[in-house]
């Protein structure tokens, strides 16, 4: 199974890295990649200073890998990767990475909004938003 | 002994995150009324997953002594 889970915010020299491993890979023509980054929302005069993610990994990595089979399965690509992160991310920072090859460009597109859509709706992962007054909200996804 | 686990603000609720019960051919739904009467998690908008497979609540189901039921919170990745 692939390690989607990452502790800590996905820097961007593990992006950087993630993409050079990529360059002997002389098939592919077109990646994609889409970017989560934490956002500083206003919620009553507080701010959302980080996300402190937790999931339900027996049930996540499994859907993970469902996840990824049946984008395979959908559009024709090389290669997939998708991170995310477990633990507090600040805003700013990175916590969703999915990286999507192909050889044409045309599927990188659909298929990255189809994998961060999924990722989305289907994951067990959960953030508590942490505000600047030391108190904390949920996030949903909507 | 079935477990029962809890994430996110049901955890808060529940102050822990996991608990094993004792539940002799108890039925879901039961198991369900009593966990929110316990700990008043009707407000909760939930998903109930037996064994890492989200289930519908209202469906007859009786517990069996190795499961896992988990009460998930809405999901909030990305």
């Amino acid at each position: 199974m692939k390690k989607v889970f990452i502790e800590g915010a996905i820097t961007p020299e593990f992006i950087a890295q993630s993409l050079a491993k990529h360059q002997t890979k002389h098939s592919i023509g077109a990646h994609n990649i889409f970017l989560g980054q934490v956002r500083a929302d206003e919620v009553e005069q507080q701010k959302v200073t980080g996300i402190e993610y937790t999931c339900y990994e027996e049930m996540a990595n499994p859907k993970l890998e469902a996840i990824r089979e049946e984008t395979f399965q959908k559009y024709n690509l090389t290669c997939m990767h998708i991170y995310h992160s477990l633990g507090l991310v600040k805003a700013g920072e990175i916590c969703l990475f999915v990286f999507v090859s192909a050889k044409r460009r045309k599927e990188v597109y659909a298929a990255t909004e189809y994998i961060v859509n999924r990722v989305k709706e289907e994951v067990p992962i959960f953030g508590k938003e942490i505000l600047d007054n030391e108190t904390h909200q949920w996030k949903e996804n909507h | 002994m079935a477990v029962i686990r809890y994430f996110g603000q049901i955890a808060e609720a529940t102050g822990c995150t996991k608990e094993q019960i004792s539940l002799v051919n108890s039925d879901l739904k039961e198991l369900l009324q009593t966990l929110n009467e316990q700990y008043g998690l009707e407000r909760f908008q939930k998903n109930i997953a037996v064994n890492q497979v989200i289930v519908n609540p209202e469906d007859a189901y009786t517990i069996q002594d190795t499961d896992e039921i988990v009460l998930l919170p809405p999901f909030a990745g990305g």
